[in-house]
């Protein structure tokens, strides 16, 4: 299970998250959706771990364990993984090295193995296959040249290889086109299972066509203001948000 | 040109030149004034045969073991040398002169063919004598239509106290397709190196040094394109920690039009160390349709780490396309998570991402064997980074 629990984060004294709960339990996807600013992707980024959020306040839990606390190299290996909205460019590594040494980092915090290269081409061609991807990919530099579009594919691709229990999925549909997001989509579809949680952090009803959530949050002014079944989506579609932060008031 | 000759006039132009001070103006910054006695103390051990060997290895000043290549004429007599070389008013820096007052051999490598093979040169040193200077003078003329790839590997054995003087020019003559490496890696002692490279119709050049774990490198770099047409990619990685100390000044003389020019340095700095890029690209009146891009990058670990860059223009010419800049900066800390949130500790990390940033220069070595050695080389220095 995985339990944010009153969570709170700021940046140079600004509140962005003002006591986030929510809990994903095994076999779950839920949505965030919320207007511009109200603290959807400051949230995927405190999942995270990053930097610019030192000391947010209450828990984060994968399994009963606080992942709060750990540095963000230690939650991927815990299970934690976020799909950047952004994905960085790393010149001068190739996409299939990066990713082996993601994954023989996690084998090496799991006290496994590392994986023989031959398996790990294997597995990374089947990965490939889901994404309807060339292998051209894995030799090109991660991220750098790629498209809008193939870094969003990427990032796919990474969680299909890393394997996570949490996945986090911020905006992965900006920037898709029709193709793109029906791949992407069915590639996440492909990942769910029983015992994986999805996050979807989206602007748009369009990506939950494709993907179907359990439950919708809407979030404002960091906090959820309303929770729901996939209906919300389209009601919020319908209405837009004002109509929640009204209820709210 | 007899060798006396040579030497009479190199010392005399050094008398009248002296040693440089910070009076002059790319010697600012560092100047060689503890180390005159030595620079004058020249050490020279001249081999009794030269023999075959794979690679052409110059030890002490000599020429020691040569390889018999079709096309390839690699002497030390110095009556090979073409006119075009040893060209006295070239020379940058007035160690130059030294080496060439001091230098016993005069080793020439002439290439009068298309050579597919890289050609290895090792240029060494091995004795145990306390405070003196190795000399080593390398011509490279490569020949109208012809093409060679050489590796340079600057090493240094034997004493911490021995310094070395090295100059190398190279003639590309019309047509020719030229790529030149220089490693200087691991030397616990100063290391001078000046180079002169002739540029002509339609020629083309890569010229690209390498410097790791070396305590201080002094690379003054003149270039000359005297037809039009040609081409010179002049491209640099070093990585400097510890306190070590590189001073890299490019001159680029734009003397005919209609030539292209790139130099590129990249620089990696942790600790004390010190890195001085002074480039001056000069093009002459006439020179119309000059192409000179220069950039200086530099990536800093460390507050105490200091960054000296001073890319200079001057245009005598209508009609040109010039630039030049510069960059001193950190790794990206957005880079740094992006990479730590796929499982992959901070040190390891910012090795990635410092390897990415010289991977760039590196990915243009054409000699594979070199090119694999350094990609091993490269991400060993850098992920020692403390910072």
């Amino acid at each position: 299970m995985f339990e944010i629990k009153d969570l709170k984060a700021s940046i140079e004294e600004k509140d962005i998250l003002n006591g986030i709960s929510l809990t994903i339990k095994p076999g779950e996807i839920h949505a965030i959706m919320g207007p511009n600013g109200s603290g959807k992707s400051t949230l995927a980024k405190v999942i995270s771990g990053h930097p610019d959020f030192e000391d947010p306040e209450g828990d984060i839990q994968l399994d009963g364990k606080d992942i709060l606390d750990l540095e963000p190299d230690q939650r991927a290996n815990e299970g934690v993984f976020l799909a950047f909205q952004y994905p960085v460019d790393i010149p001068g590594v190739n996409n299939s090295e990066f990713l082996r040494m993601a994954y023989n980092a996690k084998q090496k915090y799991n006290n496994k193995p590392e994986i023989d290269p031959f398996d790990f081409d294997s597995l990374i061609k089947e990965k490939l296959t889901v994404l309807n991807m060339k292998e051209a990919f894995l030799s090109r530099p991660v991220n750098h040249g790629f498209s809008g579009g193939e870094k969003k594919r990427n990032e796919i691709l990474q969680m299909l290889m890393l394997d996570p229990r949490v996945v986090v999925l911020d905006e992965t549909d900006s920037g898709l086109d029709i193709d793109s997001l029906k791949q992407v989509s069915d590639a996440i579809n492909h990942f769910k299972s029983e015992n994986k949680m999805i996050l979807i952090i989206t602007h748009y009803q369009r990506l939950l066509n494709h993907i179907v959530p359990d439950i919708v949050h809407i979030m404002a002014e960091g906090k959820i203001i309303k929770s729901g079944d996939k209906s919300l989506a389209l009601t919020l579609e319908d209405q837009g948000y004002d109509v929640f932060k009204e209820d709210k008031s | 040109m007899k060798l006396e000759t040579l030497q009479k006039k190199s010392k005399d132009e050094f008398k009248e030149k002296g040693f440089p001070t910070k009076k002059h103006e790319n010697w600012l910054y560092w100047t060689p004034d503890t180390d005159h006695e030595t620079l004058e103390k020249s050490y020279y051990e001249k081999s009794d045969t030269i023999t075959e060997s794979e690679v052409v290895v110059i030890k002490n000043g000599s020429l020691q073991s040569k390889p018999t290549i079709a096309g390839l004429s690699i002497t030390n007599d110095i009556t090979q040398c073409s006119n075009e070389s040893l060209q006295f008013n070239l020379e940058s820096s007035s160690l130059s002169y030294l080496n060439s007052a001091c230098s016993n051999e005069v080793i020439t490598i002439r290439c009068s063919a298309e050579i597919k093979e890289p050609l290895t040169i090792l240029i060494t040193s091995d004795h145990s004598e306390e405070s003196v200077t190795v000399n080593s003078k390398i011509n490279i003329i490569v020949e109208e239509n012809c093409t060679l790839t050489t590796s340079l590997y600057h090493q240094k054995q034997g004493s911490d106290t021995t310094l070395t003087n090295t100059s190398f020019e190279l003639i590309c003559k019309d047509n020719t397709n030229v790529n030149v490496n220089h490693i200087f890696k691991d030397n616990a002692s100063k290391a001078f190196f000046n180079a002169i490279i002739h540029m002509n119709e339609n020629s083309n050049c890569n010229h690209i040094t390498y410097v790791a774990n070396a305590l201080l490198t002094r690379h003054d770099t003149n270039v000359t394109f005297y037809k039009e047409k040609a081409t010179l990619n002049l491209k640099g990685v070093s990585v400097l920690a510890g306190e070590e100390q590189f001073y890299n000044h490019l001159t680029i003389n734009h003397e005919s039009k209609n030539c292209f020019c790139k130099q590129h340095f990249k620089t990696i700095l942790d600790d004390k160390a010190i890195a001085e890029f002074s480039g001056l690209v000069y093009v002459a009146k006439g020179s119309h349709e000059v192409d000179s891009q220069q950039m200086n990058q530099i990536l800093l670990f460390s507050d105490a780490a200091r960054a000296l860059s001073r890319p200079q223009l001057k245009i005598d010419a209508d009609d040109v396309q010039c630039a030049h800049g510069s960059t001193i900066g950190q790794l990206n800390p957005e880079e740094v998570h992006y990479i730590k949130s796929r499982g992959l500790t901070e040190s390891e990390a910012k090795a990635l991402l410092t390897y990415g940033f010289a991977e760039e220069i590196i990915e243009e070595i054409t000699d594979e064997k070199l090119k694999s050695e350094l990609v091993i080389d490269i991400k060993d220095v850098v992920s020692k980074i403390k910072s």
